[in-house]
């Protein structure tokens, strides 16, 4: 693992640990869960889609790859009371590929992920419960293939929140909350285009819930973006610096069948004409029970945006290539021994560009194995 | 739902809309706080209401729950006799006695719903009459008038504590209790033997609860293992950013409904894991109170065979 992800491991534990210092002595420490994954798959990708942190273009219109993947997760509430508690959560995992197909030469692709965030929730009065959260996120990738197959780049990322989350009012529960978050993305020699994604943000956030096993709720939220790297072609502004107001409602339903249905719009402005677009996204994840102790799941997202100006050049807004993304997912899980589930799954994502029909897809076949250790 | 609770619920909300819009318009202090003086008294007598009803159908409940165990009881006895005629007909008649039960658990469960939605209905109109009081008093002309409102705050304060102590105890197990039992030197051999009945019945009503409550069990293994398939599922999905498409950046933010799986202080509901354990600590009182039942019956048995 990288020393970067290791630094961010334990940024997360120290940024995680610091409600707890204040906690009373005595508090009981228990694991929420813990799952220990493994999985392999076969994947095959197509497409010429140009990414800007993608150095150069393979010919290759398909390449497959077979992959393997470990992963560990797991939750440890360390105060738990009527009024407070304070839970640490992690995931990490490392993914290994060998891809064959490409025109120049075949890559081996390694990824290395790891998050950590701390969770602190504190009841005021008969009114509602604070929420406080921090947490961090990163990933490493080596050996990063062509653009045929694409893969997200490299990063640490630091978010932290505060908000609120009032008791029900006749049924109905209102929240609020602000929060911070800096991404750094790890240029390497050869790619140092990869410094355009760095970004800092804050944002502010408000909703409002009702229902029973049936909950609806509508959110808005603003939120102001540095782009430190990237210039904005304004002599008096350099830097890009965009603003983006995000409204959307969710409906969820949480019973024999669980499902969670979303659609939230953004419209995006900055200081630089390029970047401002409008945009739409609509979620869905569905998990149904299944006979034989199985269970469907299903997640499927659009995303599609449209440009404010129109330009004759092609656009390529780092990390915001495509203008259009679809991906779904469908897994079947059952257990196959005590504490040991099996899953198949198939994945299928398109990401397209209007301008030169440029696109890339995947699609893939995997079988993944989650295990709980003895008392979870 | 039944249409006398989507009535109610109907009847809460247009009282809410009429509470805000009355807020909204800027009605002066007094005149809002009497509108919601009256919304909590009509909601004080709904809640009493339900209540009543919930206890009526709590003890039509237990008179059939009765009835039912004495059925159940009739087999024991009729199965220990052997007579294969007598058996069949207590049989059919713990039959017959179970559709009434079942119909009764029922009414109860409903009753239980709509007990909890008419208590939380009123949860909701005191608070907004408490903060409204602590403005009445701020724009109190005298001390008198203060104190007249204070009490009034002290009154409704200690009812908000009560109903939200007893809105926590929504999740009750009934309790384990042996019967008063005991065995008395005047007993004759027909006082043992039927007090020995009474405890084998007791028994067989106590395992037709285990059963009950290890169905429940399962039935919460079920949606727990269904429920961890699917987190299994996203966090595989996301783990590898395989869901993060450059079209926009960043995600919606704030209170996702994923976050029900996080713990949550205050009044939080009690999660699939923990009803699980509670339930399993129940069943483990329950066959312990079944098998003291069993060898305080036989103890009586045996007392039988002493008796001149």
């Amino acid at each position: 693992m990288s020393i970067r992800l290791c630094r961010a491991f334990a940024l997360a534990v120290a940024l995680g640990a610091s409600p707890w210092v204040a906690t009373e002595a005595g508090a009981q420490v228990r694991w929420r869960d813990l799952v220990l994954t493994m999985g392999g798959s076969v994947e095959g990708y197509s497409g010429n889609f140009s990414a800007v942190n993608v150095s150069r273009a393979d010919s290759a219109e398909h390449v497959v790859a077979v992959v393997g993947e470990l992963g560990m997760r797991g939750a440890l509430v360390l105060a738990e009371s009527r009024t407070r508690s304070f839970e640490i959560s992690f995931d990490g995992g490392m993914r290994q590929a060998a891809a064959f197909g490409f025109q120049r030469q075949d890559y081996s692709p390694r990824e290395w992920v790891g998050s950590a965030a701390g969770r602190y929730t504190q009841s005021a009065g008969s009114w509602g419960t604070l929420l406080a959260q921090a947490g961090v996120r990163g990933r490493a990738v080596r050996d990063r293939p062509l653009s045929t197959i694409f893969i997200q780049p490299g990063y640490t990322n630091v978010q932290g929140s505060v908000g609120v989350r009032t008791r029900s009012f006749d049924g109905v529960t209102f929240d609020a909350q602000v929060d911070l978050e800096s991404a750094d993305y790890q240029s390497v020699e050869l790619v140092p285009q990869l410094d355009l994604l760095d970004r800092t943000s804050s944002g502010i956030e408000a909703g409002v819930r009702w229902g029973g096993p049936s909950t609806m709720r509508f959110y808005g939220g603003f939120r102001w973006t540095d782009h430190g790297n990237q210039v904005s072609f304004d002599p008096d502004d350099p830097y890009r610096r965009d603003h983006t107001t995000r409204v959307g409602m969710e409906w969820a339903y949480d019973g024999e069948i669980s499902a969670q249905v979303g659609v939230d719009g953004t419209v995006n402005r900055s200081n630089s004409n390029r970047p401002e677009y409008d945009a739409v996204s609509a979620r869905a994840v569905l998990t149904a029970p299944l006979s034989h102790e199985m269970s469907l799941n299903v997640y499927a997202l659009l995303t599609a945006k449209s440009y404010v100006h129109d330009t004759d050049f092609p656009r390529l807004v780092p990390g915001e290539e495509a203008d259009n993304a679809s991906l779904a997912y469908l897994q079947v899980s059952r257990p196959v021994a005590v504490n040991l589930d099996a899953a198949f799954r198939l994945a299928w994502t398109r990401a397209e560009t209007y301008f030169g029909s440029a696109y890339y897809q995947r699609l893939g076949a995997s079988v993944q194995f989650n295990y709980r250790p003895r008392g979870f | 739902m039944t249409v006398q609770a989507r009535g109610a619920r109907r009847s809460w909300r247009l009282s809410g809309a009429l509470l805000a819009a009355a807020l909204v318009m800027g009605l002066p202090e007094a005149s809002a706080g009497q509108a919601t003086e009256a919304m909590v008294a009509e909601r004080q007598l709904e809640l009493r209401a339900a209540r009543s009803a919930y206890d009526a159908a709590l003890g039509a409940y237990n008179v059939v729950e009765r009835q039912w165990s004495a059925a159940l009881g009739e087999v024991n006895t009729a199965r220990r006799s052997g007579d294969t005629g007598r058996l069949e007909r207590a049989h059919a008649l713990a039959q017959d006695r179970s559709v009434p039960r079942r119909d009764q658990e029922k009414r109860l469960d409903e009753a239980g719903a709509a007990l909890v939605r008419a208590r939380q209905a009123l949860i909701d109109i005191l608070v907004a009459r408490l903060e409204q009081l602590v403005r009445e008093m701020d724009a109190a002309s005298g001390a008198a008038q203060r104190a007249q409102l204070n009490a009034i705050f002290t009154g409704h304060q200690a009812e908000l504590q009560a109903l939200e102590a007893e809105a926590e105890e929504t999740f009750r197990l009934q309790p384990v209790v042996l019967p008063e039992i005991t065995f008395d030197p005047r007993d004759g051999r027909d006082e043992l033997l039927a007090k020995a009945e009474i405890l084998e019945r007791s028994a067989a009503v106590a395992d037709t609860t285990i059963r009950d409550q290890e169905r429940q069990i399962q039935s919460l293994n079920e949606r727990l293992r269904t429920q961890r398939q699917r987190r299994d599922f996203l966090a595989g999905a996301e783990r590898f950013d395989d869901t993060r498409v450059p079209v926009v950046t960043g995600a919606p933010t704030g209170d996702r409904t994923a976050a029900r799986d996080s713990t949550v202080a205050g009044a939080r509901p009690l999660s699939l894991e923990e009803r699980i354990q509670l339930k399993r600590d129940y069943v483990g009182q329950l066959q312990a109170y079944r098998d003291e039942l069993l060898i305080r019956a036989q103890q009586f048995r045996r007392a039988v065979g002493s008796v001149t």
